[in-house]
């Protein structure tokens, strides 16, 4: 559906996208993770089409135009200016969209004769995507939006994408923080670090290969450790990547995360590292 | 899309136009003068148009930025180039509604009103204000920085345009220091400043490959593609600007040649002068044109340079066994008029005399340069010559046969009220108690003059002036002729008193006819030269060695138009006491053209036609080849 090959991306002198290869299938639902700086967003936008990477290719599959692709950017980009209406007539003549699904906005009870800019953050979401269902799109990408509209919103916005999915198989790649109301949604994880991917699993096998080990002692090297974090006087280290064999050598009790619990252990393993690094 | 920039644009202009139209009423109103009406009107808009355009261009971007709508823009379905297209087209449509608006006007009402920088001004800066704004539309994020980095913009495109001609100089091997900044500094036809609105272009293209290239997410990398194009397309684009403007100078670009004393062909055009040696090989070049050669002697060539537009003047003289150039001379150059004649320079022997003529009679002086220990010495000519001395000019040298001290011989060109004087070059100054009724000539020690219908010849000895003979003045005689022996040099081999030649003009009815005579000095006789005689004027020309030449010569083309006359040399005859012979019948031209010339020195001759260049060089007037 989508393939990235070795693109890279430039701001100034430093490079905030390396060698990122990607390869989505459709009705694929990938969530990117990664620290604040990691790349996402850039990701994101490169894969939109917003920026050029300096190195590297892209491409999708047939019949994948950029009328098929709807992007939700964090900052909930639309001509502010236009009312409801003139948005909806805009977006629908250049997309080629015949029908306009506005089952989402129902539920808003907006003005069509309101500007975009007097709409809440939330409503402004749900409007943007309300544009992307009419446009029957085979990507979406949606970037760090969950965390700021409300919950009524939130899962009215899910119990769509969800929809949209189904109905026309789309591929979704979504950059998130928060994942409760997601947590059985995603098939992927990727989880970036200093423009790179170190982390492209499934999440089933993720939850496999990542456990946790509450202990009082210290454990050494013979461990691969991700992350360790002490809660006053137990300590919790993030094991990666377990396997079952670890299980019969070292007696610990080794307890499965969640999607959240997971992707936090891997940034809390990056500030680690900054701080070693760093010498403090 | 395109609709909704059109509508957004359509929106900025009504609103512009609004406030152009209400701003001059509310003044009408406030100061109830109706027919002022449109005179506001018009300079309100000549003066506010070009902000209007600016921001046109400025705004492509920065009003979806502003919205909030970048990423969303980006993301429509559209290749960058066709977003840009859409987003330039109506503005480019709006910017010309206004600009023809401001037209109709002009030619309605505007002519009497226009603000001093015209109507031309007004469309240059009114479009480039426009298409920089565009250029830098992506370049940053607010409305007054990226007009800045606009005006920037236009502000280097000047730059370039200054630098233009310079690079023309260059490539033509002259100096471009001496030309500062000048929009004329070189001979290029009106048209060929269309070569200039090429410099734009850059700027634009730039943008467009940069914003097709990266858009304009990160304005550091867009800014950075933008001068990676920028840099090799101005260099191609200047340089190829430079080339153009430099052929299309050289149709323009005026040549003169002279022969100097040691054959060599010194030529000059707009930009430098050559010095050539049979062959065509350059043993010398000086890069400025604007030079004027004035005096020969057996080594040197004396000539002057006073810049294109006599910003500064020097004498200087090139060595013909060293092939270098010395300067001599420089005069100040606060005194004006700026110029060096030919006759404001004086040579005898080793001895330079240049009178320092200005309009301030105050500020005149003669200055004495010795070529040989090259010592100047300035004195004013209000500190030695009597009170009201009008206009002098120097006419002989002569060596004291005792002291061996020069002197100069001074007349004014009210001669006939002010006496001939004697200045020595202590600057002491001798009363000769003679009053001229004419030019006078000083000629073999003989000073021959004018006065109350009688020649008179006479010696200047050390205790004054003698007269040796008179003679009854015919009525009729033109000592024009003469002139040939009022050039600036003054110590030619002697020549045979009888070959000083004068003229007679005689009008009969419709005609003219010009009787050349003899005059011998011995006899005081004017011994007609029937060969000579005829309806055509000759010009005389005498050489280092005493030998006389007659030159005879034409015009042809409208001679109110000096790019379109052309000059022709027909033939040259020696002059030698009775007898005239033709030396040489130069061929006629096969299609005269502009530019056709020639140029003569006291050593040769050299033509120009049918765009060839032929050289000939005294006493035969044989060929020589510097092709």
């Amino acid at each position: 559906m989508i393939k990235a090959k070795g693109v890279s991306v430039r701001f100034g002198r430093k490079w905030v996208l390396e060698d990122i290869d990607i390869q989505l299938e459709r009705g694929e639902f990938v969530v990117i993770a990664g620290n604040n700086g990691a790349g996402k967003s850039t990701l994101l936008r490169t894969l939109m089409g917003i920026i050029t990477p300096g190195k590297g290719e892209i491409t999708f599959e047939s019949g994948i135009t950029k009328k098929k692709i709807g992007f939700i950017s964090d900052k909930y980009s639309l001509y502010e200016n236009f009312t409801i209406k003139q948005g909806i007539d805009f977006h629908s003549r250049v997309y080629g969209v015949k029908e306009f699904d506005d089952r989402l906005l129902r539920h808003l009870d907006l003005d069509e004769n309101q500007k975009i800019k007097t709409l809440s953050v939330g409503e402004r979401v749900l409007f943007l995507f309300s544009l992307i269902m009419s446009q029957k799109p085979g990507i979406i990408l949606i970037d760090e939006i969950l965390h700021a509209i409300d919950p009524f919103l939130r899962d009215l916005f899910l119990e769509y994408l969800l929809e949209v999915i189904e109905r026309y198989n789309s591929t979704v790649i979504s950059v998130n923080h928060v994942f409760s109301e997601i947590e059985t949604i995603p098939n992927r994880l990727l989880i970036m670090e200093n423009g790179r991917f170190i982390l492209n699993e499934t999440t089933e096998a993720l939850k496999e290969k990542v456990k946790k080990i509450e202990t009082r002692e210290e454990i050494g090297g013979e461990i691969p450790i991700l992350y360790k974090k002490e809660v006053l006087d137990y300590k919790e280290y993030y094991v990666y990547p377990f396997d079952e064999g670890m299980r019969k050598s070292y007696d610990y009790r080794y307890i499965d995360l969640n999607l959240t619990e997971i992707i936090k252990s891997f940034i809390g393993g990056y500030y680690v590292k900054k701080r070693i690094s760093r010498g403090s | 899309m395109l609709r909704k920039e059109f509508h957004e644009v359509l929106k900025q202009s009504l609103f512009y136009l609004a406030v152009v139209l209400a701003i001059p009423l509310a003044i009408t109103l406030i100061y109830k003068e109706v027919d002022s009406y449109f005179d506001s009107l018009f300079v309100m808009l000549q003066f506010s148009m070009l902000l209007f355009s600016g921001f046109m261009g400025v705004s492509l971007f920065l009003s979806d930025k502003n919205q909030g709508a970048e990423d969303y823009m980006l993301s429509l379905p559209y290749s960058r180039l066709r977003l840009a297209a859409m987003k330039l087209l109506p503005r480019l449509a709006v910017s010309a509604v206004i600009y023809l608006f401001f037209v109709v006007l002009y030619l309605w009402y505007g002519r009497s009103v226009i603000l001093d920088y015209g109507f031309i001004s007004t469309s240059v800066f009114y479009w480039l204000l426009f298409f920089f704004g565009v250029s830098f539309s992506a370049a940053s994020d607010g409305y007054m920085k990226t007009i800045g980095f606009a005006l920037l913009g236009l502000l280097s495109m000047v730059l370039l345009v200054f630098l233009l001609p310079k690079a023309v100089i260059l490539l033509k091997g002259g100096s471009p220091s001496i030309f500062p900044f000048k929009m004329d500094a070189i001979p290029i036809p009106h048209l060929s400043l269309s070569v200039f609105l090429l410099l734009p272009l850059p700027y634009f293209i730039s943008f467009i490959l940069a914003f097709k290239k990266w858009g304009y997410y990160s304005k550091a990398n867009y800014n950075r593609e933008y001068f990676k194009f920028f840099i090799p397309i101005m260099a191609v684009v200047f340089v190829v600007s430079t080339v153009i403007l430099s052929i299309l100078a050289g149709a323009e670009n005026k040549q003169n040649y002279y022969l100097t004393s040691k054959n060599y062909l010194l030529k000059t055009d707009f930009y430098s002068a050559k010095l050539m040696a049979e062959g065509g090989e350059v043993k010398l070049r000086y890069p400025h044109g604007s030079i004027r050669p004035i005096y020969d002697d057996v080594k040197y060539t004396y000539f002057t340079d006073s810049g294109r537009d006599n910003e500064y003047l020097k004498l200087l003289r090139i060595d013909q066994d060293k092939f270098e150039v010395e300067m001599l001379y420089e005069k100040q150059t606060t005194l004006q008029p700026n110029w060096f004649y030919k006759n404001n320079i004086y040579f005898f022997e080793t001895k330079i005399v240049v009178h320092e003529n200005t309009d301030d009679s105050q500020l005149s002086a003669f200055v004495f340069i010795d070529t040989e220990s090259k010592a100047i010495k300035r004195i004013q000519t209000r500190n030695i010559l009597p009170g009201n001395y009008h206009n002098p000019h120097i006419f002989g040298a002569n060596r004291a046969p005792g002291s061996g001290k020069i002197s100069w011989l001074i007349y004014s060109e009210w001669s006939d009220r002010y006496p001939l004087l004697k200045m020595w070059e202590d600057g002491k100054i001798e009363d000769l108690g003679i009053l001229s009724g004419s030019w006078p000539y000083y000629i073999n020690g003989i000073l021959i003059y004018t006065f109350e219908k009688e020649i008179i010849l006479g010696k200047i000895g050390e205790k004054g002036f003698e007269i040796l003979q008179k003679a009854p003045l015919e009525k009729g005689i033109d000592f024009s002729a003469a002139r040939v022996y009022r050039y600036s040099r003054f110590d030619f081999n002697p020549i045979s008193t009888k070959e000083i030649i004068f003229s007679k003009t005689r009008y009969e009815k419709k005609d003219i006819r010009i009787e050349y005579s003899r005059f011998d000095m011995e006899t005081l006789q004017f011994i007609p030269i029937d060969r000579l005689t005829g309806k055509r004027s000759l010009n005389l020309l005498v050489t280092p060695s005493g030998a006389v030449y007659g030159i005879e010569s034409r015009r042809e083309g409208d001679i109110t138009k000096t790019q379109d006359t052309r000059r022709y040399l027909d033939k040259i005859y020696r002059i030698e006491g009775e007898k005239v012979t033709l030396i040489k019948e130069f061929p006629k031209s096969k299609v005269m053209q502009p530019g056709d010339d020639f140029w003569l020195s006291s050593y040769g001759a050299v033509l120009k036609q049918d765009n060839q260049v032929s050289v000939y060089a005294f006493p035969d007037l044989n060929e020589l080849k510097f092709n």
